[in-house]
């Protein structure tokens, strides 16, 4: 066997070695927990961290089941005028959810997903559900501390947060271009799916929860939305 | 067995289906970076919604990351449009994929909310690619290729199609691992278990357009019998691209699949990376195979098609009928009436060469016809018409010409037809032909 030979069957099998491991740890990682996926999860968690981060949950195991909404209500000085009024509450997806009815080809075929990402982060933190799953499972090693608490401490419930003020301060922007916005407070709507045994029940009522949100004043480096 | 393996990894076989997937990735690209226009400095700069703080900056490559300014944003993202355009002609292939890489790497880890699974896969798999050839075929490259000498042989070729090989079978067990891994999930949930979990992902806005919502109202039991099929689907890919004859049954399942689910969910680019994934699957041959195929069947009905309307011109048609009057001498002339003959379904064209005997019958001077290209009813009163007017009336009875009509007329109203005309006229070259004996050939020299 020549040289160049030997040295392409070594690069082929080093190949097939790097293939076969990288997708072992692809496996654990992105398959569901278990507990050979739990040892290995600090190590596939930081090989995955940046280039190969994967989720294939995809509407899965639970579908998403709630509708989500965002409302902003402003604060704003018209022009000519130092008395501060303030505005109506304003269903800030709506108008969107309206076009991706109408057409798929338009940028809202997205960006109706930019408030309800943050929410869910509001709700969920930064962990996946599985996670949290786990967490509830061995809440007693917790100790007192609550879900609520684990959110509290959760960088990623205040980022959210963040950006959902970022957002209410866009559409002021927006929606207020010859008046000066000057505060925005923003409310989230949650409506659970109508249950499929009620689906038939006209009494049925569905009820939207909602968690209001304290005035803020307007966040001023960020561009109008629309 | 190990030299029999080594034969398999280094035998070029994905050229096509990377070929093709480059052109569609580049499509998206362009798709995703040119639908967000008007939203960018929303969507993805440090004036946007999303706020990118300084460990997000320290921990993550972007180029985005390097300046904070407006102005800095716009030309990255305006180079990542030449960038992708670039990469969809298929120019300087492997330089251009990585440099494409890079500027859409850094745009996808500025996206947060906005991206889905679509997007995961998508630049997990553009990662792989750069490892592959994707210019093969379809791209400048490949004309400049053709025109030089071929390295087939050598250590570099033998290395390019190794990691080329390597490259494509990543993207594909990254696909099988996707599908595997969603079905698992999707049996590890109650509503889809019972089979409901449609019913309740319609009534999300979000997720659904009317189309859905008004499939999960008129046809409950159908969406119950998708969602268990959906599962099935899944866990079948894997297993099934294994096999020549059922790759194709199962790519056309899953291209159907998310074709549902972007008209139903809305999930567009998701649906779309979905299905530009599945071009991977299948090798160069089995490309070339159903090229040949697609050839022959096209052929066929083109033939049937033909017939028909020829039946139906003759029938229908005849009085418009026209003798088109060419100059065989000219090659250029002849290469218009045989493209214009394929395309005359209705054969409502009737060619006559004038430089022909026969041509005298239909009582036109020579001189005349060889000026300009003359046409003439075949039927009452006869017209005859001439030059740009006769090319009009070629292009009336030629249905995939009549986006040409307009032009034309206008140009003929402007008086500037006729005068392009004789210029092209005039300067068109002759050959004569059948004016050789045993011996020798007559030239005529006609200026």
């Amino acid at each position: 066997m020549s040289a160049r030979r030997a040295g392409l069957y070594a690069i082929t099998m080093i190949l097939t070695l790097a293939v076969v491991i990288h997708f072992l740890i692809i496996a654990l990682h992105a398959g569901p927990v278990n507990p050979i996926s739990l040892r290995y999860k600090a190590f596939t968690d930081r090989y995955t961290s940046h280039l190969f981060q994967q989720n294939w949950h995809l509407f899965a195991p639970d579908p998403v089941s709630h509708n989500l909404r965002l409302y902003v209500k402003v604060r704003y000085v018209k022009e000519g005028d130092s008395q501060l009024a303030e505005s109506e509450w304003f269903d800030v997806a709506a108008p969107m959810l309206d076009r991706n009815d109408q057409t798929l080809f338009s940028p809202y075929n997205r960006l109706v997903r930019v408030h309800t990402g943050y929410i869910h982060h509001l709700n969920l933190g930064g962990k996946d559900d599985l996670t949290y799953r786990l967490l509830s499972k061995t809440e007693e090693r917790l100790g007192d501390l609550k879900r609520e608490d684990v959110l509290k401490e959760d960088t990623t419930v205040n980022r959210a947060e963040e950006a959902l003020y970022r957002y209410a301060s866009s559409y002021a922007y927006s929606v207020f271009r010859t008046e000066r916005p000057v505060m925005v407070q923003f409310k989230v709507g949650q409506i659970a799916a109508v249950p499929y045994s009620k689906r038939k029940d006209s009494n049925h009522q569905q009820i939207e929860q909602q968690t209001l949100y304290e005035w803020r004043e307007i966040t001023e480096n960020v561009i109008p939305i629309l | 067995m190990l030299s029999r393996y080594y034969n398999l990894v280094s035998t070029e076989r994905f050229l096509v289906g990377t070929s093709l997937f480059r052109i569609a990735a580049g499509l998206l690209l362009l798709y995703h970076y040119l639908i967000f226009y008007h939203q960018r400095y929303f969507l993805y700069s440090a004036q946007g919604v999303n706020d990118y703080p300084a460990d997000f900056i320290k921990g993550t490559f972007s180029l985005y990351n390097f300046h904070s300014s407006l102005t800095y944003f716009d030309f990255i993202y305006h180079a990542g449009i030449v960038v992708a355009f670039l990469y969809l002609l298929g120019y300087k292939g492997r330089i251009i994929s990585v440099i494409n890489f890079v500027f859409y790497y850094s745009l996808y880890v500025r996206m947060f909310q906005i991206s889905d699974g679509g997007d995961n896969i998508f630049i997990i798999c553009l990662f792989f690619l750069l490892f592959a050839n994707c210019s093969a075929y379809f791209s400048i490259d490949s004309l400049a290729a053709s025109r030089r000498s071929s390295r087939e042989g050598s250590f570099r070729h033998v290395l390019a199609t190794l990691l080329h090989n390597f490259a494509v079978v990543c993207c594909i067990i990254q696909l099988c691992i996707l599908y595997l891994f969603s079905g698992m999930y999707q049996l590890m949930g109650e509503l889809w278990q019972n089979g409901t979990s449609m019913y309740y992902i319609a009534q999300v806005r979000e997720f659904s357009r009317p189309m859905f919502r008004s499939l999960t109202e008129n046809f409950l039991e159908l969406t119950i019998v998708m969602s268990y099929a959906s599962i099935l689907a899944k866990f079948a890919f894997p297993f099934t691209i294994m096999s020549k004859r059922a790759k194709p049954i199962i790519v056309g399942i899953m291209v159907a699949f998310h074709i549902g689910i972007a008209m139903n969910m809305g999930l567009l680019s998701f649906s779309f990376v979905m299905i530009i994934l599945e071009l991977l699957v299948f090798t160069d041959q089995e490309y070339k195979r159903l090229g040949k195929r697609i050839v022959t069947h096209w052929r066929s009905m083109e033939l049937q098609v033909r017939r028909r309307t020829r039946r139906w011109g003759h029938a229908r048609l005849s009085s418009h009928r026209i003798a088109v009057f060419f100059d065989g001498w000219c090659p250029m002339c002849r290469g218009i009436k045989n493209s214009f003959q394929r395309m005359d379904y209705f054969r409502l064209l009737q060619w006559v060469n004038f430089r022909d005997t026969a041509a005298q019958t239909y009582g036109i001077a020579p001189a005349e016809l060889e000026q300009r290209m003359h046409s003439m009813s075949l039927s009452e009163p006869y017209i005859v018409r001439s030059g740009i007017h006769s090319f009009i009336q070629m292009t009336l009875r030629l249905p995939q010409l009549w986006l040409l009509v307009p032009a034309l007329t206008m140009a003929d109203k402007l008086r500037i037809g006729h005068i392009v005309y004789d210029y092209i006229a005039s300067r068109r070259s002759l050959v004569p032909v059948n004016h050789c004996d045993e011996d020798s050939c007559q030239i005529i020299y006609t200026r």
